[in-house]
């Protein structure tokens, strides 16, 4: 957020940032009638946007209830009930909005199903691991024997380590009765994070010491992608309806390029920081633009 | 096989079950997931996916029908798992199940979207601008983040209902334009479920005040209107 909010700064644009951790002291108000159209209003202490004057917008929530001005608070305290009604009508009326929205929340919401997102990656031309979500001891010990390497993670767009399946793990294979679990063959080769906004593509090739290289040691380069595999992740971005996108591809040493997921709501500073990729200058650029 | 998606606190899913032939349809709760739906879904080919409601063993493409009458699964219904682990189960259940029907080629009512097992049933901004490009008038409303703000809406109106269940018109004896609305709603938000609250304005005019997408199944006349749609498009 603050790398985007410098350039907006620096490119001279009128911005109003809001900072996520402020959001118990926001206010919105909407009406609506036929003979005065909408109105939409947001306050945060003493500062008024009139959301209807809005161009562009960059939303970037995050989930309050972790913040330690709640820490604790029930979920129904007023503070709380205040904070999530907020963005609750924020999000609701950018969808609805003519604004250029990064990202809308409809198609942001691919990404809390694992699957359903693998599906569309597949149908944009995209091989996606074999993957199998089932709640049948018998059918994943199936799946297990038939792949070497098979990791396991949550079908939900909860974070989740991912872990390859040891043989510990396979002594409670019974347990998946009580809750579908998701199950992927390995794809070996080089791990890829691409972040689309609109058109332009921003590559970065990663090497790391662990499977899930968010929690490893790494090191990122920004490379060129083949015309078609880039070409094919705007499709993938265009076709989910998200303007700013990180893919998460791997190139497989017999070339293949498969996509494990899109990331909707990109953190992208560590990219662009290993890999001086300018990212935040393209998405400043493409809000401004609006 | 017809799949009523439901939860046990909804006593009408049987009912609407025993209006097809025996066999013909299925309720499916979370409550009895472990042991009456058992799945094992290919997501690379969903086709050979295969499942097993209760004994019988079934392809997706033996899913004919889905009748969704639930947005969501719930905590609660996963009374089986331990109580510091249903919301996780929870989570992962309806991210695999709004999948699941997504990924059903077959007749819905009503469809799910990305955000769960019914469209449309999100926040009211969603179909207003909708509403207004199609003309419909619109009850004025207001809307703040302060709880309990409801005082600007005034004391609740009385509102007249009109449902349009697979394009018809059932429990409503409004006149024919609100009727067409309703319609015209509908069918601009793709659902084949749909109930629209009225208010009539001073002028007598009819004000489109909120709208329901879940099929509410617990009226037995919505009940018959849906299995006989179901009956007639796929028996």
């Amino acid at each position: 957020m603050k790398l985007v909010h410098d350039e907006l700064l620096a490119a001279g644009a009128d911005v109003f940032y809001l900072d996520h951790h402020d959001i118990f002291n926001c206010e919105i108000e909407y009406s609506y009638s036929a003979e005065r159209g909408e109105t939409c209003v947001l306050r945060n202490n003493d500062r008024t946007l009139d959301l209807k004057a809005v161009k562009a917008a960059y939303l970037r929530p995050y989930d309050f209830r972790d913040y330690k001005q709640v820490a604790d608070k029930p979920s129904d305290d007023p503070v709380m009930l205040k904070a999530a009604g907020f963005e609750m009508h924020l999000i609701a009326y950018f969808d609805a909005s003519d604004a250029m929205v990064v990202n809308r929340s409809k198609p942001s919401a691919t990404n809390n199903s694992k699957p359903f997102q693998l599906s569309l990656i597949k149908q944009a031309g995209f091989k996606i691991p074999e993957t199998l979500i089932t709640n049948d001891a018998e059918q994943a010990r199936e799946f297990l024997d038939r792949h070497h390497d098979v990791v396991f993670k949550s079908i939900s767009g909860q974070r989740s380590i991912v872990e390859q399946v040891a043989a510990t793990h396979r002594e409670f294979l019974e347990d998946v009765k009580w809750c579908s679990t998701l199950f992927q063959k390995v794809v070996p080769g080089n791990n890829y994070r691409v972040h689309v906004l609109k058109d332009e593509i921003f590559a970065v090739r990663i090497e790391s010491d662990k499977l899930d290289y968010r929690y490893g040691n790494t090191t990122m380069v920004a490379e060129q992608l083949p015309s078609d595999i880039a070409e094919r992740c705007r499709k993938l971005a265009a076709d989910l309806g998200l303007l700013f996108a990180g893919i998460d591809l791997m190139r497989s040493p017999d070339d293949e390029w498969y996509c494990f997921e899109v990331n909707p709501s990109p953190g992208y500073s560590c990219f662009q920081e290993n890999s001086g990729l300018a990212i935040s200058t393209a998405l400043a650029r493409m809000l401004t633009a609006a | 096989m017809i799949l009523v998606v439901s939860n046990v606190a909804i006593e009408a899913a049987p009912a609407l079950v025993n209006l097809f032939p025996a066999g013909a349809a299925s309720v499916i709760t979370a409550s009895d997931f472990f042991r009456s739906f058992r799945s094992s879904v290919s997501v690379d080919d969903f086709s050979a996916s295969r499942l097993f409601i209760g004994d019988k063993e079934i392809k997706p493409a033996d899913i004919s029908g889905v009748i969704t009458a639930v947005p969501c699964f719930f905590p609660a219904e996963f009374y089986y798992v331990n109580p510091e682990d249903r919301e996780y189960v929870c989570g992962e259940t309806n991210a695999f199940f709004q999948y699941f029907l997504n990924e059903l080629k077959c007749l819905k009512c009503n469809p799910p979207d990305e955000r769960l097992f019914v469209a449309g049933a999100g926040h009211k901004l969603e179909w207003v601008r909708k509403a207004i490009s199609l003309n419909i008038p619109l009850l004025p409303f207001h809307f703040k983040n302060v709880p309990a703000d409801q005082t600007k809406n005034g004391p609740e109106p009385a509102l007249d209902k009109c449902s349009v269940i697979f394009d018809e018109i059932t429990n409503c004896d409004l006149p024919e334009k609100v009727q067409q609305h309703a319609k015209a709603l509908a069918n601009t938000l793709s659902l084949s479920y749909l109930d629209c609250y009225f208010v009539q304005g001073d002028n007598k005019k009819y004000l489109l005040s909120h709208i329901n997408t879940i099929p509410d199944i617990s009226i037995p006349k919505n009940r018959e209107q849906i299995a006989d749609h179901f009956m007639r498009a796929l028996m």
